[in-house]
Formats: structure tokens, sequence, C-alpha cells
């Protein structure tokens, strides 16, 4: 393996530096919580005025970071399974900032998604708009840093994996994105007539 | 496949340099060179996002997103 181990370890107890946030080694004190949306349905996590940028170490699984994945929605992802305690750690610190018992995320084999907004379904292509995910609920009791996974057998992951699909479905961002439709159409063109990739970036 | 019109993501290499993420972690992008192609499986990498939580109007339950700004390869497997 080629790496540096002194990197390692000092990311993985890295804790803040301004707004930069290890939610796996910080205090929930630093930071706080706004609310975006009127009807308070969406929220985001700040320090003092600036988004809180969290910064976790992974084990990378599946990286669609320059592509598109095969299924699923058009957006960049990198998938990764979070250390162990360090996960433990990551779950208490968000249910305790967000005042949730529990949350839903998107989890598949341990692995958790981190995801760019999602493009327009119309350039998909021939890809098929299954998503992968599982559904795994994050568990606090009070201000302890309990934790389940529901994932033991097939049966559950069948059962589980229809709700996790409408709910991606429904997700703000992509009906966002919906609305840019013609934003991006516009930027296919260019590129169509172009014929560079580039333009993108 | 195809390319995305989305904003890029920045994925650095740090797998060379003596690179300690909590002194230098708002100067990555000078210090740091820029990691080529996708992120090799089993990978050390320090992911950068922001957090969200939404409630869902299809299940009316809480969802947590983490949204990707940046990633940072520490290492990579031999063989992969």
């Amino acid at each position: 393996m080629t790496l540096m181990h002194r990197n390692c370890v000092d990311a993985l107890q890295f804790v803040q530096s301004g707004r930069y946030v290890n939610p796996s080694r910080s205090s929930p004190l630093l930071v706080n919580v706004r609310r975006v949306s009127a009807d308070g349905r969406n929220l985001r996590l700040y320090v003092d005025k600036s988004h809180a940028i969290c910064v976790t170490s992974i084990c990378s699984t599946d990286s669609f970071v320059t592509h598109v994945p095969p299924t699923g929605l058009p957006q960049r992802q990198l998938r990764g399974v979070v250390h162990s305690q360090e996960w433990e750690r990551l779950v208490a610190f968000f249910c305790m900032v967000f005042f949730q018992p529990e949350m839903d995320a998107q989890l598949y084999k341990d692995a958790l998604t981190f995801s760019t907004k999602a493009g327009d379904r119309g350039q998909q292509g021939e890809f098929a708009l299954a998503v992968l995910s599982l559904k795994v609920t994050f568990i606090t009791t009070g201000h302890s840093a309990m934790f389940k996974q529901s994932t033991s057998s097939n049966k559950q992951v069948e059962r589980k994996t229809a709700p996790v699909e409408k709910a991606v479905h429904r997700d703000p961002f992509l009906l966002e994105s919906d609305s840019k439709s013609g934003f991006f159409n516009s930027l296919l063109d260019c590129v169509t007539t172009s014929h560079s990739t580039s333009t993108y970036l | 496949m195809l390319p995305l019109p989305i904003l890029p993501v920045p994925i650095y290499d740090a797998r060379l340099l003596d690179y300690d993420v909590g002194l230098n972690i708002a100067n990555m992008a000078n210090d740091l060179p820029l990691f080529e192609g996708e992120i090799p499986r089993g990978s050390f990498v320090v992911v950068g996002y922001t957090a969200s939580c939404y409630l869902s109007n299809m299940d009316r339950r809480w969802h947590f997103s983490a949204n990707i700004q940046w990633a940072i390869v520490m290492g990579v497997p031999l063989r992969f």
C-alpha cells in the first residue's frame, strides 16, 4: 500500500479548524444548525455563519467522481466505509446536532454515500434509474451513542430497499435539478458542437 | 460513459507528501496535486462534505445527506 502512516493518523485525529469539522471528534457545542427552507424541513450544519465542511476518513468502496455511475441518479458519488469507532461517534454527533433520535441515510453494505446534486434524468441515456441503496436506521438513545444497523438477512434487504427508492425520487435536489433541465440541455448542446468534454469543467 | 454536467469534485493526492490535515486544511488546493482518475477500491480517503437533514414527503421521515465537496487520497492499495 502506498501511503504515509503519519498522514493517516493525523487525518483520523483531526478535530476542528475553523469551518472544517471532524464529526467523529469535534463537539456538538461548536456547531449550529440552521433551517434553510421556510417550512423548516431542510436543515444544514453551520459553524458561525459559514457552512460546516465535515471531514471524515473512509475506506473507499466505489468511486464515481469522474464518470456517471452505471445505476442510479446521474450524480458524482463517492462511497466508503467509515472506520470503526469513528462511525459510531459520527452517528451520535449528527443525530445530536440535528436533534433527531434516528435518521435514514444512503448506506449500502456499510458504505456511506457522499454525493453531489443529481443532474438531469434525460442525460442518463440507457442507464437504469434503479438506486442501489439500503435503508439503514440511525438510532440514538438520549445523548448516548447507541447505534443499530438493520441489516442481517436478505429478506430485510429486499423489504427495505423499496421505500428508499421512492424516497430518493422525491429528493428535493432532484426536483430542483428538474427545473434546471434547460440549463443542462444548453450545456449538452455546447459540448456537442465543440466536441470537447472539457467545456463542462 | 458520459461526462457529468455537474460541478467537478476535486480529488487531491497526498500519497507521497508529508501532509497534516489539521495544519493545512484550508490551503489544500495550493499544497496538494490533483489525483488522476477514479479512486481505487480500498483506498484511505479523507472526504470533505456538507451535512444536511431533510424531512421526506414520501415516508415522513428525516433523512441525512452528505454532499461531497472534495476528497484527499492518502493511500491506495498495492493491487487494485
